[in-house]
């Protein structure tokens, strides 16, 4: 089996001789013109606790040189062959995805969960419902108040962000709690943006603290498949 | 308050950095959103829910979009259209 890592630009440096990847396997690189991969052999045995740290390793290594676009942890296909056949098909939609992020970087901020999402009511059923119609009712609610509650953080973090150099946000609820909300970033503006977040943490507001940079995981998403 | 931290184990010239919140955890946590739920996905499974609740699970063979960006979709004008199994 191959362990996807990241697409890169055939002609960016491959990986050095010692990265090693998910089982301690060495990673390689397979090109499919113009495109190339980082990958590495795995076997069929189970998945170990650190898996997602060596993914982001040996990601974050392919970010040393150019920027890639990070594969998500569980990319993995049977051999080269079908790596070949999966990225031709896709090799225009993979090259332009690339091409959005060359030269970047993804910054993650902290916020803390919106008041609209903890306090906002849900809505009520409407009368004659079951069981069953109330929760889902209560789910749309939820996720309607979840979803506003995005919106609110990213525009959030806009705001404070305002004047510097910003190519997009996207926001999402985090596994941590609260709003994970990711910035892309070109990366010699990256000392400006982290200045700008430390300064907005230390005000003790809503934006709680940040990490990076890291690969740009979420600007990387696909329109569909062809 | 501000904690920056230096290069990680493989990051060489390029210094990873923490501000506010700091500790193993939260980073754990930034980590984890990142790496298994977005990144572009050339083969693995998407799940189809409504209302939050699973409904069927789909193998796949294609390249997708993040399962985050496919719940934002509505909010996002470029990612509309719903990856297909």
């Amino acid at each position: 089996m191959i362990q996807l890592y990241c697409v890169r630009r055939s002609a960016d440096p491959p990986p050095p001789d010692d990265l090693l990847g998910i089982g301690r396997r060495p990673v390689r690189v397979h090109r499919v013109e113009p495109l190339a991969v980082w990958y590495s052999e795995r076997d069929r045995s189970g998945a170990g606790a650190d898996d997602p740290r060596v993914h982001d390793r040996v990601v974050r290594a392919a970010l040393n040189t150019a920027t890639p676009l990070p594969c998500r942890h569980d990319s993995v296909l049977g051999d080269l062959d079908e790596v070949t056949r999966i990225m031709s098909a896709r090799r225009d939609a993979l090259a332009d995805r690339l091409a959005r992020v060359e030269g970047c970087v993804e910054v993650a901020v902290r916020v803390r969960p919106p008041e609209i999402e903890r306090s906002a009511p849900a809505p009520e059923a409407a009368g004659g419902g079951g069981p069953g119609r109330e929760y889902m009712v209560a789910a749309r609610g939820r996720r309607r108040r979840r979803e506003e509650g995005l919106v609110a953080a990213e525009d959030l973090v806009r705001s404070g962000l305002r004047g510097l150099p910003i190519l997009d946000i996207v926001a999402a609820a985090s596994r941590g709690g609260g709003v994970d909300v990711a910035v892309l970033v070109q990366r010699d503006g990256i000392g400006a943006v982290r200045e700008r977040i430390a300064g907005l943490v230390r005000t003790g507001g809503a934006i709680v603290g940040s990490t990076g940079p890291w690969p740009p995981y979420s600007f990387v998403a696909f329109p569909g498949p062809p | 308050m501000e904690d920056e931290r230096g290069a990680l184990e493989a990051g060489g010239d390029f210094e990873f950095w923490q501000v506010g919140e700091s500790g193993e955890q939260t980073q754990l946590s930034d980590l984890l959103n990142r790496v298994l739920d977005r990144g572009v996905v050339l083969t693995g499974h998407v799940t189809i829910s409504i209302a939050d609740v699973d409904l069927v699970h789909v193998g796949l063979s294609a390249v997708l979009t993040s399962a985050s960006r496919i719940r934002r979709g509505r909010r996002v004008p470029e990612q509309t259209e719903a990856p297909e199994a």
